[in-house]
């Protein structure tokens, strides 16, 4: 006798949009193509003599120490971090979990060029490691934080009645939980670490990416640019795909319904101060300094007489991107969404997943693809505000998707059924009852994408119609030339577009005790988010 | 004249038959229970009535009229249906009120049609609630209470109970069942629990791999289930084998007197009891086969569930369970009687 349940997939899904479902998944071909293509047509002798060039050598060195140094201090910094705050009885622990979460609100950029501009002592590696560790910590600190609340007291109390220690219990039983989170994190920073350009430029660390730009800079619709480009995509998909299958996988396992008991927290007694300390640092070095240095540079910017007048015209331009930009990226992830709870099957996993992948592309990868595309088949697009929408799509998408899944899932697809059983019609019913739940999660997608799209600046810099600035193209071009007055007050508007997200996302539901709010996504899932 | 006619239906989910040939009528004003375990296709049968999909083959005619099969696919907005699925599924955003009254018209809004309805689900004074205001029984009668407003020809429930606890289970069955006789509603139910069933349906229908079984009244079931299998779907029984003749099964308990529904010839048959019908007395020293109209039999084991005991015995090399209603269970290891109540029913082998 059969027990398999055999279910259609629920609710309805009309096969006209299915299209719309598949044309994302399809860009995310582009790239793979873009270098094969470019590598054909600069012939294959030479594109093996490229890579096997010394310099080829010391971008891969360069990447992979930048990568995994910066991965490992903060999967340390987060994993204490996270310790600290969940697990011991520290006065103030609130107040912790904002200052190990604040350097969400500084851009790694922003306070690479603060560094960078206090002199070339912290310039180089390994000032680039400590800063961008710093900077990413919370990457791996937050989903740390979630699967650590997710983890039942009952696991621990039983392996200590078993005879295992505390740091056994820890090692044995804590740490295997939490391990997807930790391993998802860190394979979001190291993805982070090799599409960084923003702040390693400012740095002077020399990475494939920043070698790609120089290409480009150098002669644009370069061979070397994409022969470069294909190694870093070589380096990205599997970290891309780790992440993306911790993320689709088992990540955020919980035991039952409701929460988890609450732990005990463990009490320390005086080394609580050596916690303090260790978090004062932290903030003094992640973000104090920054924040000192930018008031610094502001207060001589505006001496110097540099105003407002030069801030609108950026200001305006990054608004006039980001915000069709944003609008785009939720209507393309709404069908992509929908299809993928109410049909199942291989094609429109796929579809669903494949963003993720593109998303772990650096942004510089995806505008020379598009470059390379529009001026050999669609002229007329390049130099148009199109492309950079095209751009921003692909990158951003599952910021999108996330949110709205969140919204979607809340959503049983058999309210649409009862909504056609009392008299209305497919679309009618999408509209009347569904659309009005899963507006929380669009509005909140929209808003994030926006406020990311803001502060893009690679895919924007390559693609964006001459003349047209962004605040962060703005920033990033002052700063490399040194003009640190005046790029500050660009810096101190890209800080508050930042910080915007991070209270809303992030800080309001990490808070104490509080139930996750349910229509907002879950602090993790926008994280994919923050690469400039 | 039935309400609801479903003939010859088939319906395939890729290379899996999940329906094959389902004949199902439902007369006017009556409430059918569609009885079976998960997998049996009986949550496919109610969407296909319901058209969310529609049958590879056969038909469905709602009140006469052909709304599926032959060419006809009547889309669920205008079968007159009224559905109420797992966990309600009430519109998050809307009050009490509101979701009762999405499928009025504007005029149909204006009688007193909100106040009647909230009156029959005794959710009088909830109108302003929302979904996530109400317990879990609120929001089950609310649910039945928005499938009822437009006045449907026939309501569908889908284990609307299940995400309720066993207690408040059994309290909203009942109320909603009220509910559905008060206004005289043709209902189907899908359920997988006996007890709900029983107590619930006028006719039940057991469903196995895609197929009716049985369909016939509670107790009919219940005491004359067609095989071994719809005996264990619709209650705990006990199987015996057995040697038919002259209405008579021959069993380790004896002789049983057959039913008359056990169309057997003579042979060897599986004879099906209850429990209940055993009944247990102390065994005395010299006892006899078959005296006093029972068997000895050994106790070897005894649980109490507070209403009643559920005592093991073995006899003849096969154990069986009795239910003992009141009074002190007889202790692991003595020796009592046991005698057969009423008669039993038989299959062949």
């Amino acid at each position: 006798m059969s027990h398999v349940k055999v279910r259609e997939g629920r609710g309805s899904f009309p096969p006209s949009l299915l299209a719309l479902v598949i044309i994302p998944a399809l860009l995310a071909f582009l790239p793979a193509a873009y270098v094969v293509m470019r590598g054909a047509e600069a012939g294959w002798a030479g594109t093996v003599a490229e890579l096997l060039r010394p310099e080829t050598g010391r971008l891969l060195w360069n990447t992979t120490v930048l990568a995994v140094s910066v991965t490992l201090v903060a999967a340390a910094l987060a994993l204490a971090a996270a310790w600290c705050t969940e697990r011991l009885a520290v006065p103030g622990r609130d107040v912790l979990r904002v200052v190990a979460s604040l350097p969400l609100a500084m851009p790694a950029f922003v306070s690479s060029y603060a560094w960078a501009s206090l002199g070339e002592t912290f310039q180089g590696m390994a000032g680039a490691v400590v800063i961008l560790a710093f900077a990413t910590m919370p990457l791996i600190y937050l989903p740390v934080v979630a699967a650590l609340r997710g983890v039942d007291l009952g696991f621990e109390e039983v392996s200590r009645s078993l005879g295992r220690g505390r740091w056994r219990t820890f090692y044995e039983v804590i740490l295997p939980q939490i391990a997807p989170a930790l391993g998802g994190g860190a394979l979001l920073v190291s993805s982070h670490m090799l599409a960084e350009f923003g702040a390693l430029s400012f740095l002077q660390v020399e990475t494939f990416t920043t070698a790609i730009f120089t290409q480009y800079d150098v002669q644009f619709d370069n061979a070397a640019a994409a022969q470069l480009s294909a190694v870093l995509m070589v380096l990205c998909v599997p970290l891309a795909f780790g992440e993306m299958s911790l993320r689709h996988g088992k990540r955020f396992s919980r035991v039952g319904r409701g929460n988890a008991r609450a732990l005990p927290p463990l009490d320390i007694g005086r080394w609580q101060y050596a916690v303090h300390a260790g978090f004062g640092l932290f903030a003094l070095l992640s973000v104090g300094v920054p924040f000192a240095t930018l008031a610094y540079w502001l207060g001589r910017g505006t001496s110097l007489g540099l105003g407002m007048e030069h801030v609108l015209p950026a200001l305006v331009g990054s608004l006039s991107y980001a915000l069709p930009g944003g609008l785009v990226t939720t209507l393309l992830a709404l069908p992509l969404v929908l299809a993928s709870i109410r049909l199942r099957g291989p094609l429109v996993t796929f579809a669903e997943r494949m963003p993720f992948i593109i998303h772990g592309l650096p942004g510089l990868v995806i505008a020379l693809t598009l470059v390379f595309f529009a001026i050999r088949y669609t002229p007329w697009l390049y130099q148009s505000p199109v492309l950079v929408i095209v751009a921003y799509a692909m990158l951003f998408l599952p910021l999108a998707q996330s949110s709205i899944r969140a919204s979607a899932e809340l959503a049983p697809p058999e309210i649409e059924d009862v909504a056609r059983t009392l008299g209305r019609k497919p679309l009618a019913a999408f509209i009347a009852v569904t659309l009005p739940s899963l507006m929380p999660g669009i509005g909140a997608g929209l808003a994030l994408t926006v406020l990311e799209l803001m502060r893009e600046l690679t895919a924007t810099l390559l693609l964006a119609p001459s003349g047209v600035t962004t605040l962060a193209t703005e920033f990033w071009s002052y700063t490399n030339d040194r003009s640190y007055a005046a790029a500050a007050p660009f810096a101190l508007l890209l800080v508050l577009v930042s910080g915007v997200p991070v209270y809303i996302f992030t800080l309001r539901s990490i808070g104490p005790a509080r139930p996750p709010l349910a229509a907002v996504p879950r602090a993790q899932d926008h994280l994919i988010a923050g690469e400039v | 004249m039935s309400y609801l006619q479903v003939s010859g239906l088939d319906k395939s989910f890729g290379t899996t038959k999940v329906l094959r040939g389902i004949d199902l009528d439902v007369p006017e004003s009556r409430i059918v229970a569609l009885l079976g375990s998960s997998g049996s296709g009986k949550t496919t049968l109610l969407r296909l009535v319901a058209g969310f999909s529609y049958p590879d083959a056969g038909r469905i005619l709602i009140g006469g009229r052909l709304v599926a099969g032959e060419g006809a696919k009547v889309p669920p907005e205008a079968r007159r249906i009224g559905y109420v699925p797992q966990e309600g599924a009430l519109f998050p955003h809307l009050s009490v009120a509101e979701n009762i009254c999405f499928g009025l018209t504007r005029a149909e809004r204006q009688g007193g049609r909100l106040d009647e309805l909230l009156q029959i689900t005794g959710l009088a004074g909830l109108e302003g609630r929302y979904p996530h205001q109400l317990s879990g029984g609120q929001q089950q009668r609310t649910a039945l209470a928005r499938a009822l407003a437009p006045q449907p020809a026939i309501v569908l429930l889908d284990e609307p109970f299940n995400a309720l606890d066993l207690d408040l289970r059994r309290a909203v069955c009942s109320e909603v069942i009220a509910a559905l006789r008060a206004t005289r509603t043709t209902a189907i139910l899908v359920t997988h629990d006996p007890a709900e069933a029983f107590a619930s349906a006028d006719l039940v229908a057991v469903m196995r791999q895609g197929r009716i079984a049985q369909c016939a009244a509670p107790i009919v079931l219940y005491h004359t289930p067609i095989d071994a299998e719809a005996a264990r779907l619709t209650g705990p029984s006990i199987l015996l084998e057995a040697t038919i003749s002259d209405g008579m099964a021959t069993t380790v308990l004896g002789e049983i007197a057959l039913r008359e529904e056990a169309a057997l010839e003579s042979g060897f048959a599986i004879a099906m009891l209850r429990p209940e019908q055993l009944a247990i007395t102390r065994g005395g020293l010299g006892g006899n086969e078959g005296g006093d109209g029972g068997v000895l039999a050994r106790v070897v084991g005894s649980t109490f569930y507070g209403d009643h005991h559920l005592v093991t015995v073995e006899t003849g090399g096969k154990r069986l369970p009795a239910r003992i209603a009141a009074g002190p269970a007889p202790a692991p290891g003595a020796t009592v009687r046991v005698s057969v109540l009423g008669s039993c029913m038989a299959f062949s082998r």
